[in-house]
């Protein structure tokens, strides 16, 4: 259909009873209509910072609905916290907002919540770092060509890992429904840590003599597969699978970049290195803890618990033996990591990485039996070095 | 003037990491707010085995005190930190010497293969509020660097 003329469109806009009003001088609904009983949601709120500060605490502990309830979203914007407009039909909802393809479509409890997400989401935000400004840049210590080499590349596989977790992590967010307002900021903060973190080992390598490292082939290991299943490409009036994705990304990917971490500090030569590998050591730890919440709180609450525990230990089957053959026995992670270990001696470092090798099994497996999906009789990762 | 020196390990002890931690709150800021309820447990001392249940809140630690061995569960600890006396008392002279750990006093790097010291605990997803605030529980410990410090 062929558009109309400009004029015809200005003139339309300027007989548009909004224009109308606006020129009279009156204000809308959202001003006239009364503060209790009307449209306007609620009032009289007077939320106080707590210990830590004007927190999602604080302002949930004076809100009607501290937490979000289980009712059908209508609305993108109706939510624990909006009231819905009266005169607007369940018609007209569906139009304004359909299911899918917006934040309508993970809309219940047991799709997108978790125990404390206040506090979680909280902390997310309290413990991020400002790289640019909180680093003593000038402090950072020249290493040896050997060392330095060997953090180029264990950073350079940690970037690797941490844009492939923001890639599979970040177009689900737009499919949780703002009542779920904490686990939306969680992960945004989650996506925030990822490329926060990537940023900064870029600017670590590229600041201290040597620069960026080997790439991996085939790091994400399965990961990239199962995600995509997930989320059916994101086309489609379709159930999607969030937990499988939180399963895949959080609990056992960051589970064991975590250990990678803690390996990556206890390896840094410099202050400065640690305390780049400390901080990756809080965030992925904070990201399987947001991941084993997640996953409790929906085998607790799904409709069919059974069916949801046989579609994680699927991927946990899938996703166990190709991560230890291309993530965790990649000799462009180990040799690095060695290398730090040891202090140039790679054969030492492998000495502490053999004897370390069963914490990746064991911290794993002891976070699925809290979380209530065991499976210490199929785990896929051996539970010994296999070097 | 200096604080008169306090034995390692006692509730004493403890208490002024805990007083330190809590008169510099800016800088515990900076970290990140902290929520755990640890027992640092010092086994093998003169005394033999001792074990302290610390409480962790917002800014500040809240609570020191001893706990008798019977009374390890019921403190309902997120994580307990558990090692040799001889490697608790080589630690905090290493974080005297040197103003804070070293590379390889660190708690993470004490921790990293279970000894000789070990963070562990009945729920791993607990436990690992250790590696979430682990920034806090190093600038805690390191506080021991200003504590004159007597071994048994």
């Amino acid at each position: 259909m062929p558009l109309p003329p400009p004029e015809e469109v200005k003139a339309k806009l300027y007989e548009h009873s909004e224009a109308q009003r606006i020129r009279s001088g009156q204000l809308g609904e959202w001003f006239t209509t009364p503060l209790v009983g009307g449209e306007w949601t609620e009032w009289g709120k007077r939320a106080r910072p707590d210990r830590i500060g004007m927190t999602f605490m604080a302002i949930n502990r004076v809100s009607a609905n501290p937490e979000p309830t289980n009712e059908p979203a209508r609305r993108l914007m109706h939510s624990r916290y909006i009231k819905t407009h009266h005169a607007i039909d369940p018609e007209m909802e569906e139009k304004i907002a359909p299911k899918y393809g917006t934040a309508r479509e993970m809309d219940r409890r047991d799709q997108v919540w978790i125990d404390h997400a206040a506090e979680l989401a909280e902390e997310a935000l309290d413990r991020q770092i400002r790289p640019a400004r909180q680093l003593h840049w000038e402090d950072m210590t020249p290493l040896p060509d050997d060392l330095e080499r060997a953090f180029d590349q264990f950073a350079t596989y940690l970037i690797q890992a941490l844009y492939l977790c923001s890639d599979a992590s970040g177009p689900w967010n737009g499919l949780i429904h703002y009542g779920f307002a904490e686990i939306k900021s969680f992960l945004a903060y989650e996506l925030f840590d990822y490329n926060l973190m990537c940023g900064l080992l870029r600017k670590r390598v590229m600041a201290n003599g040597g620069g960026m490292g080997v790439q991996i082939d085939g790091l994400d290991a399965g990961l990239i597969e199962v995600c995509n299943e997930a989320s059916r490409g994101f086309v489609g009036e379709v159930e999607r699978e969030f937990s499988s994705v939180v399963f895949a990304i959080d609990v056992l990917f960051n589970g064991l970049l975590l250990e990678m971490a803690r390996l990556g500090s206890a390896g840094a030569r410099s202050r400065f290195d640690r305390h780049l590998m400390t901080q990756l050591v809080q965030d992925c730890a904070r990201h399987v803890a947001f991941g084993c919440r997640r996953i409790s709180f929906y085998l607790r609450n799904c409709p069919d618990r059974e069916e949801a525990a046989v579609k994680l230990h699927l991927v946990a089957d899938r996703l166990e033996p190709l991560q230890t053959e291309h993530h965790l026995l990649s000799p462009k992670v180990l040799e690095p990591l060695a290398i730090l270990l040891g202090g140039s001696a790679a054969s030492q470092g492998m000495r502490v990485l053999r004897e370390f090798w069963p914490q990746f099994s064991d911290n794993y497996l002891a976070r699925l039996d809290a979380i209530g999906l065991a499976r210490r009789d199929r785990c896929l990762i051996p539970a010994e070095a296999p070097f | 003037m200096a604080n008169p020196a306090v034995e390692f390990p006692s509730a004493q002890w403890f208490e002024q990491l805990a007083a330190r931690m809590n008169d510099q709150r800016a800088k515990y800021q900076n970290f990140g707010f902290v929520t755990a309820r640890a027992i640092f447990k010092i086994n093998g001392t003169p005394r033999g085995d001792r074990a302290f249940g610390l409480v962790f809140d917002g800014f500040e630690c809240v609570e020191v005190r001893e706990l008798d061995q019977g009374a390890l569960a019921s403190f309902d600890p997120d994580w307990i930190l558990e090692g040799d006396y001889a490697a608790w008392k080589e630690m905090v002279r290493n974080i005297k010497a040197h103003g804070e750990a070293d590379a390889d006093h660190t708690l993470n790097r004490l921790c990293l293969l279970g000894h000789p010291l070990k963070v562990h605990g009945e729920d791993q997803t607990r436990v690992d509020i250790f590696y979430r605030q682990l920034f806090s529980f190093q600038a805690f410990i390191d506080e021991s660097a200003a504590v004159e410090t007597t071994f048994t």
